[in-house]
């Protein structure tokens, strides 16, 4: 499922001290490019349903579209999904050094970037209870300046780091680490076309 | 040019019975086809349809037609049929403006014969906040000659954090005329033969922003025939 780039020990190893650094790290071309391609053409073909909270300090506005991933089933999106709690997991934790497990919730979901999109701060651990590495597989036809709006904003009280979109790249964070779980997205001015997956592995039981 | 405020359930502000003041009015509709025209309203029905609105659910709206977006969120008031009631409070005020007095009122100033459009057998309110838009277009459909606004927005804010009507040029880009919301104001501009771009830009700020839209119909007639 991964670039074969990523199986190599001295590749792996890179990534290792990388993410060691900051315990967050995006991995670049991290599939296949045909298998991106295929994701990105499920993704446009699939319904993303607003969801939207009026608040003046804890709003947000996504479309959201959520997918479990079959047994057996062929389509793209069920493949990676079941990769993702399978060989992704152990993929991750010998990235990590941390012993992790698939989630009990196999539901994935998928954030459409657009215009009016936004996210005021929310804490990703909250969210998750347990999850211990969250990740984003981003499937971006073309980045956009920050600017635009849409990068992922790290905080601890200030911007500790932004995750911009992009193409083919998948994102991992360390939620116990301090300033992985407070994130903002700030409100997507115009209009762009960008999806992004995610979801997280827990503590091997 | 001539209009009478009709006795019964008063939905204008009465000064629109001074000949002086219709004739005002048709001198800038005739030099702009743009028109805004504060407390515009009989006193207290912008307070009564504004409460009315504010209890009743706006659902999310998300449109995409063409090229054209829009996300904000609506709530629909259908007029009811001969002693059907209705939730909403002002309801048969709402329908004299917009079927009766407001069509009669544009009539005097725009020198056309103006009826509500077809099929607005209700009245649509918009609510703006945060994360909304309206992207460039020109209302152009069947018979639609002007379009106007009810004010029921009592927050201001910058135009730097978007939600004021823009007027554009053919470009769709350039801003040629900017209008902030307001409350009790009717908002009248052309969109026949003008077809006029406009838009509402993307609001940025947690505010409300509530409007009551709708057209005028009439015969269509090319440039230079009216």
């Amino acid at each position: 499922m991964l670039n074969p780039r990523l199986g190599r020990p001295d590749e792996l190893a890179q990534l290792q001290g990388r993410f060691a650094a900051t315990r967050r790290l995006r991995i670049e071309a991290a599939f296949p490019e045909a298998r991106a391609a295929a994701w990105l053409t499920a993704l446009r073909g699939s319904e993303h349903e607003a969801y939207q909270r009026v608040d003046p300090d804890a709003g947000f506005q996504v479309w959201r579209f959520g997918f479990e991933p079959g047994v057996g089933c062929e389509h793209p999106l069920c493949e990676l999904g079941r990769w993702l709690r399978a060989d992704g997991v152990a993929w991750v934790a010998a990235l990590t050094g941390l012993s992790l497990g698939a989630e009990p919730n196999p539901m994935l979901l998928s954030d459409k970037a657009c215009k009016a999109a936004f996210r005021d701060g929310y804490d990703a651990r909250a969210e998750a209870p347990g999850r211990v590495i969250g990740f984003a597989v981003h499937l971006t036809p073309g980045p956009w300046p920050v600017e635009w709006g849409g990068h992922l904003e790290l905080h601890d009280g200030d911007v500790v780091e932004r995750f911009g979109p992009a193409w083919n790249t998948l994102d991992l964070f360390d939620l116990s680490a301090p300033g992985q779980g407070r994130r903002r997205l700030p409100m997507i001015d115009r209009h762009v076309e960008g999806y992004t997956i995610t979801g997280g592995f827990h503590a091997s039981s | 040019m001539s209009w009478s405020a009709p006795d019964d359930a008063p939905t204008l502000h009465p000064r629109f019975a001074d000949p002086a003041v219709m004739r005002d009015l048709h001198d800038e509709w005739a030099a702009t086809r743009r028109l805004r025209v504060v407390d515009a309203f009989a006193p207290g029905l912008a307070d009564a349809l504004f409460e009315a609105a504010c209890e009743h659910q706006f659902a999310f709206f998300e449109k995409h037609v063409n090229e054209v977006r829009a996300v904000f969120w609506r709530q629909l008031q259908r007029f009811p049929e001969a002693g059907e009631p209705s939730s909403f409070g002002p309801i048969a005020k709402a329908q004299r403006l917009c079927e009766v007095d407001l069509p009669r009122l544009v009539s005097a100033i725009s020198g056309q014969a103006l009826h509500a459009s077809a099929g607005a057998n209700g009245i649509a309110i918009d609510y703006y906040t945060r994360g909304s838009y309206l992207d460039a277009h020109t209302d152009q459909g069947a018979d639609r000659l002007v379009a106007y606004v009810i004010g029921l927005t009592r927050d201001s804010w910058p135009h730097e954090d978007g939600g004021h009507l823009e007027f554009l040029e053919a470009d769709e880009d350039t801003v040629v005329e900017r209008i902030a919301p307001g409350f009790g104001t009717l908002d009248l501009f052309c969109i026949y033969p003008l077809l006029r771009p406009h838009r509402v830009p993307l609001l940025r700020r947690s505010v409300t922003r509530i409007s009551i839209n709708g057209w005028l119909a009439g015969e269509l007639k090319g440039p230079g025939e009216d």
